[in-house]
């Protein structure tokens, strides 16, 4: 470890990139998030299960809350999007998905000046988070 | 840039983000009370329904200004306390648990990684394995009985109270020599302490037991639905030599990739409630802004004692409730 007198140390474009890209990707997703909630809350949408019917299925476990409620599974909340009670799922996706652009972008850039290793190491994490969200594993569709 | 034009700099970047947190807390404050209004009142043992989500956005609240100064993640406090002393299931206060930590994780990244306070670099080989465990440990702590995760969450968050007595810290660790793993991935950086205002370069070594121990962390993580910066911080500090800043800022962008994985796996299981998520993220988000602020005012020993004392009480709850002995 080195201390040195105070100078300007410059972060590295593709950390500076990276930065940028997530502030952008958060900001989308919270925004998507608190709308969506605000409609379901003051029932701007239809939806499947009103909040006050939630105390009788949010105590209960998750597959009977299922069958219980009719609540989808993997991507299925998607094409029910304008349901109150799914819509804020739209925005949880979004802040899930945020690090993937940032990832895309600064993997490319490496590739593009010859950085294999942490190209690989974008692509890689990319790979896994693709692999998470497309609910093969989970059991969804 | 001096110290003070950093903290200017950070105040600037951090005031849109105090403006939507506001925003949110307005939402998830009024919101019930307002749809309570619009429909039927649905009671559970003579609560009305809104009064739920209220009290865990005020209760999240409560955790994310306690959080900072105690220097804990909001995250590992939201499951063990909204497990044991809310009526939600515990597969959806996981599922919650998942999100409080990303959101906060998420919020706070661009803010780290421009002070050079996180490390991409030094966070995308640990995020990887970690992110890929934390996908089996999601599959696997939805598969267990209920009871069983909450035995195990006891015996772990008495296990994180232990940590949080015994654990050391090391402010600048010396790390002579890098290893070949370490070189190979250009782990290293530098950032201006704030404190001393001096630019300090780092580097780390032991990096093949760190990538073991974060193979850990992910499951743990994803299992539990726990933030899981108690056990990154002394890995990244203490085994592989990270200044502690970095170690903090670090574990934080790690636990963005990694809470991103497992989130998904809950989402696509269903076990993601937006009544019980989203007052938790906003309290805990506008909760973790004013304990930043307080940073200064608050004595953080005090609050670390008490957050160790609340713990340590949530954790034999969750125990004894899984046993069948206190439910």
């Amino acid at each position: 470890m080195e201390l040195t007198p105070p100078s300007e140390p410059r972060q590295s474009d593709d950390q500076l990139r990276y930065a940028a890209w997530l502030d952008r990707g958060t900001r989308i997703g919270l925004l998507v998030l608190v709308v969506a909630f605000t409609a379901y809350l003051l029932g701007w949408l239809p939806a499947r299960v009103a909040p006050a019917e939630l105390p009788q299925l949010w105590s209960q476990p998750l597959a009977s809350y299922l069958q219980a409620s009719g609540a989808p599974t993997g991507w299925s909340w998607l094409v029910r999007w304008q349901e109150g009670d799914l819509a804020p799922l739209a925005g949880i996706a979004m802040l899930a998905s945020a690090s993937m652009p940032c990832l895309l972008i600064v993997g490319l850039r490496a590739a593009r000046r010859g950085d294999s290793r942490f190209a690989a190491l974008c692509v890689a994490e990319v790979l896994v988070l693709l692999l998470a969200a497309s609910g093969w594993l989970a059991g969804g569709h | 840039m001096t110290p003070v034009q950093g903290i200017r700099c950070a105040r600037r970047s951090l005031r849109p983000w105090l403006g939507i947190a506001a925003a949110l807390a307005l939402v998830a404050w009024a919101g019930p009370a307002a749809a309570a209004a619009a429909a039927p009142v649905g009671e559970v043992g003579g609560v009305p329904w809104w009064v739920w989500p209220i009290a865990l956005f005020a209760a999240c609240f409560l955790m994310g200004i306690v959080a900072v100064p105690a220097g804990i993640g909001g995250g590992t406090l939201f499951v063990p306390i909204v497990g044991s002393f809310f009526p939600f299931h515990l597969d959806f206060v996981r599922g919650a648990g998942l999100l409080v930590a990303l959101a906060s994780a998420l919020a706070a990244g661009p803010v780290l990684l421009r002070g050079g306070l996180a490390s991409l670099r030094l966070a995308l080989p640990l995020s990887l394995l970690a992110s890929a465990s934390s996908i089996g440990g999601a599959l696997l702590g939805l598969a267990m009985p209920a009871a069983v995760v909450q035995m195990l969450l006891g015996a772990l968050v008495l296990g994180i109270v232990v940590l949080m007595f015994v654990a050391g810290k090391s402010e600048f660790p010396q790390v002579r020599q890098p290893d070949h793993l370490s070189q190979a991935l250009a782990l290293h950086g530098v950032f201006v302490d704030g404190a001393s205002g001096r630019v300090v370069q780092w580097q780390v070594h032991r990096t093949l037991p760190g990538l073991a121990v974060f193979l850990v962390i992910g499951v743990l993580a994803g299992m539990f639905g726990i933030g899981a910066g108690w056990a990154n911080v002394p890995a990244l500090n203490l085994l592989m030599g990270a200044p502690l800043k970095v170690a903090a800022g670090t574990s934080g962008l790690v636990l963005s990739l990694v809470d991103s994985s497992a989130a998904w796996v809950y989402l696509n299981k269903g076990a993601v409630l937006p009544m019980i998520a989203v007052p938790s993220v906003l309290g805990m988000m506008l909760g973790a802004r004013i304990g930043a602020r307080l940073l200064h005012v608050l004595k953080g020993s005090v609050v670390r004692r008490m957050v160790i004392a609340v713990l340590l009480f949530a954790g034999v709850r969750a125990l004894l409730k899984g046993a069948g002995l206190w439910n």
